[in-house]
């Protein structure tokens, strides 16, 4: 095999692994922790804000798993991962009864009792609470006790703080996925306020924090908010926001580690950088450190995979600055899902004979790919996004004018469909745009906060082409294709 | 029927040229003067009036080929309706000519947009503005040029042409500074200067004694009579700059050491100049001597000075010889108006705008330091909006539907406004007053600048030339 095949299928492979480990954790030495989100990490970060596919779930279940943080202490020094440190998940995708309720659960529980008051009963059933509260096997009975007995509660957790410190350990519980606390803003909204308050609550422990990861659109909401002493939670938030060179930082950590090729990709550095990564007792290789913020290093690097230009010569660009501009969202923003996902199709895309391991045509294609799989996860996220863009889809020709979407939306009666399913219920449209009370301005004024328009000139709008691909949208432009 | 106008008048003739009640089997072509005046041209036998007698070749003309009377007459009554845009004679015929290929076969016959604006038809119906394409020859006194698709180049080393819409912006100074940079990466460079109306930039890079005998004018002046190749070996010489690098630079001046009459042979030098094959115009005679200079010096890169301005000597550079085209620009209305006019003129032309438009790379000379970030993001917007709107791809919606097969990747030619290696992504050069009135020839501490202040403003510029010089052409 040579290097340029062995490398190619170390792409396949890192990339095929990031596309899984969202939720659960998959192999350690595919971890990596850009310097930006060192902090996030740090128990003393309680909120940690990140955009879809920045990697908040993923973090959520890999600080969870020992042998993760086991990599991360090791590799990582500058995230500050307490050497004893306890971790329990308070609520997330695919949890059991023991570690928290369910959205049935919270919903029930909501009916009767404070939001602050369930997630206290969270916090004592991981903190490890003594006395009658041992006894207590539903969530309904703690939540009730704890609700019932406030001085106790207060004992209790000072009681655990106090073990927590004589043992020499700490605890962080995580909290993750919080849009599916309830299925409405109306029933979600009090439950997270509640849940922020008490994070807050806990800080007044030595030992015990807690770790909420959040959309940004959550923080934004006054309703969840507007509590006392909120700007004090506020001023500790982490945000973990994926630079270029992180990404490709990423890229180079997972090559390094894979089962086929990664030999050959440890070796290309080491001949090409003369450096030669770490290794762990357990054989991980980490990648050097030099490698991870320099740019101009991680160029000549990438270059070696994918050449130097996206065509036969320079102008149509680099492709490592290439890849990144073309998956940039409105706000500047790449998801290393979307990363990968365009990485994993030129991969599978570039011919087995090819001298490098990837194509450049295998790069535009993948990042087709990327394109629908970003619109793919937004709608996932925010399924309204879905019945406002569809109307669009191969119908608009961008930049355009505001009333160009808002005819077609007059057009289709979109807004009155969203409207009426909203009134129904319906579960496309649980969580409904925040500001569309202002009518079609007020929707694109979401989008642009989404990152999915961008308004030029205080009148137009523009879609980057990561959405734009996916959804078909033409591009005006001075050269007209003859007829 | 109200005036027309210059432009006016190519609407009328493109609408009447394409008409559908005219016979398919003919195109109508549109000849244009030099006043503007336009004919139309029909590669066929004029018609006979009644009881007139077919005369000279057309006797043996076969029926088939005689263009329909009631062609003709509407094509006539269409010629009056561009009023004083017509010509003497409106209508071309093969039997206008002795040779009639030399008309309906000339090479510069091209197809040109025109757009026909938004008018109230004759039945009150609202036609919307669109454009249609007419088959033109256009019969210029200068600017042919700057619609010239270049002839097809022989292998020549990378070539970057500087360009300005005016002076006074730093071209000269960067192209130097360029030239420098190159010389101590080892390289050989070759500085030609085109700037035959404002010769100078051989001053910033010779003391005046080393200057080389002879110019580029004395080129193009004898040349014409038969001895260029006497002027090709004494037209050089070796920049003092480079002598501390390992690499070279060789310098092409305008204007020869001791020139005596530069206005008199600059007066000529423009001319056709007479060959076996036809009249050889400018374009070629640049190339041409581009061409024996790169052969004879061996050159690893080749920087021209342009002309500045909208001037055919500019456009001979840019379309024809460019293989990177450096278009310096302030943030000036008088930019955004003359790269509008340009591109404008090259966006007519299909064939010139996807050769021409890659190659391109905006300068952003003179950046201001206050407010550098939003000004620069500004300007890169105004950028972006000039070329979207002129020289890239218009991206139907829809047409971008995955084909499933590699090789057929959209082909739209359409980068983002963030895109870094987009010709409208401006390449930043700094307003440093130390460069306004600089001799780069001077050490630092007598006036001259140290490197860390070179590298500091046009450090993006060299590094940005380099990537595309080593990254090939295409």
């Amino acid at each position: 095999m040579t290097t340029s095949e062995a490398i190619r299928l170390a792409v396949r492979e890192a990339t095929a692994t990031l596309d899984q480990s969202q939720s659960a954790a998959g192999r350690p030495e595919f971890t990596y922790v850009p310097p930006s989100h060192a902090r996030a990490l740090d128990p003393e970060a309680t909120l940690v804000e990140g955009i879809r596919g920045a990697g908040k779930s993923f973090w959520w279940a890999q600080l969870a798993s020992a042998s993760h943080r086991a990599f991360v202490q090791e590799t990582f020094p500058e995230a500050r991962l307490p050497k004893e440190l306890k971790v329990a998940q308070g609520f997330g995708n695919g949890l059991s009864p023991t570690q928290a309720p369910d959205a049935e659960v919270l919903s029930a529980l909501a009916e009767q009792y404070r939001p602050r008051s369930i997630w206290r009963a969270v916090i004592a059933v991981h903190a490890g609470f003594a006395g009658p509260f041992v006894a207590l096997k539903t969530w309904t009975q703690r939540v009730s006790w704890i609700q019932a007995n406030p001085e106790e509660f207060a004992n209790q957790l000072e009681a655990a703080d106090r073990r927590l410190e004589s043992a020499g350990e700490h605890l962080l519980v995580l909290f993750d996925a919080l849009d599916r606390l309830a299925d409405d803003w109306q029933h979600i909204n009090p439950l997270a306020k509640g849940l922020l308050q008490v994070a807050l609550d806990v800080r007044s422990t030595k030992r015990i924090r807690c770790k909420v990861y959040l959309r940004p659109d959550i923080l934004q909401d006054q309703s969840i908010t507007s509590f006392p002493d909120y700007s004090k939670l506020l001023a500790g938030k982490a945000s973990l926001e994926w630079r270029r060179a992180d990404l490709y930082a990423l890229l180079f950590q997972c090559l390094g580690n894979a089962t086929s090729g990664g030999a050959e990709f440890q070796s290309l550095v080491a001949d090409k950088f003369d450096m030669l990564g770490k290794r762990n007792a357990a054989g991980a290789w980490s990648l050097p450190s030099a490698m991870r913020t320099d740019e101009s290093r991680q160029e000549v690097l990438f270059e070696l995979i994918a050449g130097k230009a996206m065509g036969s010569g320079t102008k149509r660009g680099k492709p490592y600055t290439w890849l990144v501009n073309h998956l940039q969202d409105g706000l500047n923003q790449v998801s290393p899902r979307s990363f990968f996902a365009a990485l994993g199709t030129a991969a599978t895309e570039t011919s087995h004979d090819f001298a490098l391991p990837l194509d450049y045509r295998g790069i535009q294609r993948g990042v087709q790919r990327a394109s629908e799989i970003r619109v793919q996860e937004i709608t996932e996220d925010y399924p309204w996004v879905r019945l406002v863009m569809e109307p669009l889809r191969a119908n608009l020709t961008v930049p355009c004018y505001t009333f160009e979407i808002e005819k077609i939306w007059k057009q289709e009666g979109t807004l009155e469909k969203l409207e009426s399913r909203l009134r129904a219920a319906d579960t496309v449209v649980k969580l409904p745009p925040q500001n569309r009370d202002q009518g079609p301005s007020g929707i694109l004024i979401d989008l642009q906060n989404l990152g999915m328009v961008q308004r030029i000139d205080g009148q137009r709008i523009q879609m980057p082409d990561v959405y734009r691909i996916a959804y078909g949208l033409g591009r005006k432009g001075g050269v007209k294709p003859l007829k | 029927m109200a005036g027309c106008t210059f432009n006016q008048a190519l609407v009328r003739a493109a609408l009447a040229a394409q008409d559908a009640r005219l016979p398919a089997r003919w195109t109508v072509g549109v000849v244009r003067d030099v006043y503007g005046r336009l004919r139309f041209a029909v590669d066929a036998w004029r018609p006979l009036a009644d009881g007139e007698e077919a005369e000279g070749p057309r006797q043996y003309a076969d029926p088939d080929e005689i263009y329909p009377v009631e062609a003709h007459n509407f094509l006539v009554a269409a010629a009056a309706g561009l009023q004083p845009y017509s010509g003497s004679s409106p209508l071309l015929y093969r039997d206008d000519f002795s040779n009639p290929a030399l008309l309906f076969r000339h090479e510069d016959w091209h197809r040109t947009i025109v757009t026909v604006s938004a008018e109230t038809t004759e039945d009150g119906a609202e036609a919307p503005s669109r454009e249609i394409s007419v088959h033109l020859l256009d019969r210029q006194i200068t600017g042919q040029d700057w619609l010239r698709p270049p002839a097809d180049a022989p292998v020549h080393p990378h070539r970057l042409v500087f360009f300005g819409l005016k002076g006074g912006v730093g071209r000269s100074t960067a192209l130097t500074m360029v030239a420098w940079g190159l010389a101590r990466q080892g390289k050989r460079v070759l500085l030609v200067d085109f700037d035959l109306e404002s010769p100078g930039l051989s001053g910033l890079l010779l003391p005046s004694e080393q200057v080389a005998e002879c110019g580029l004018v004395d080129w193009l002046v004898e040349d014409a009579v038969g001895q260029g190749d006497e002027v090709l070996r004494r037209m050089v010489s070796a920049s003092p700059l480079a002598e501390t690098t390992t690499g070279a630079i060789r310098v092409v001046a305008a204007m020869g050491r001791e020139e005596q009459d530069y206005l008199a042979k600059l007066a000529r030098a423009y001319t056709d100049v007479p060959s076996p094959n036809g009249p050889k115009r400018m374009g070629a005679r640049m190339r041409q001597v581009l061409e024996l200079l790169e052969i004879q010096e061996q050159p690893d890169v080749v920087l021209i000075d342009s002309r500045a301005g909208l001037h055919d000597l500019a456009a001979v550079s840019i379309t024809s010889l460019a293989d990177t085209a450096l278009l310096f620009a302030t943030d000036s209305a008088q930019t955004w108006m003359g790269y509008r006019q340009l591109f404008t003129h090259w966006q007519r032309r299909p064939d010139v705008v996807t050769h021409v438009r890659d190659r391109l790379a905006i300068v952003r000379a003179l950046t201001p330091k206050s407010d550098r970030e939003g000004g620069v993001r500004r300007f890169q917007h105004e950028t972006y909006e000039l070329f979207a709107e002129t020289l890239y791809d218009d991206i139907p919606p829809g047409a971008e539907v995955e084909s499933g097969v590699l090789e057929h990747v959209p082909v739209y030619f359409h980068p983002s406004e963030s895109d870094e290696a987009a010709p409208h992504f401006p390449i930043l050069v700094d307003w440093d007053e130390r460069f306004q009135e600089f001799d780069p020839r001077l050490r630092a501490g007598q006036g001259g600048v140290t490197e860390a202040q070179i590298d500091a403003t046009f450090g993006a510029l060299l590094q940005w030339v380099t990537e595309r010089v080593s990254g090939g052409g295409e």
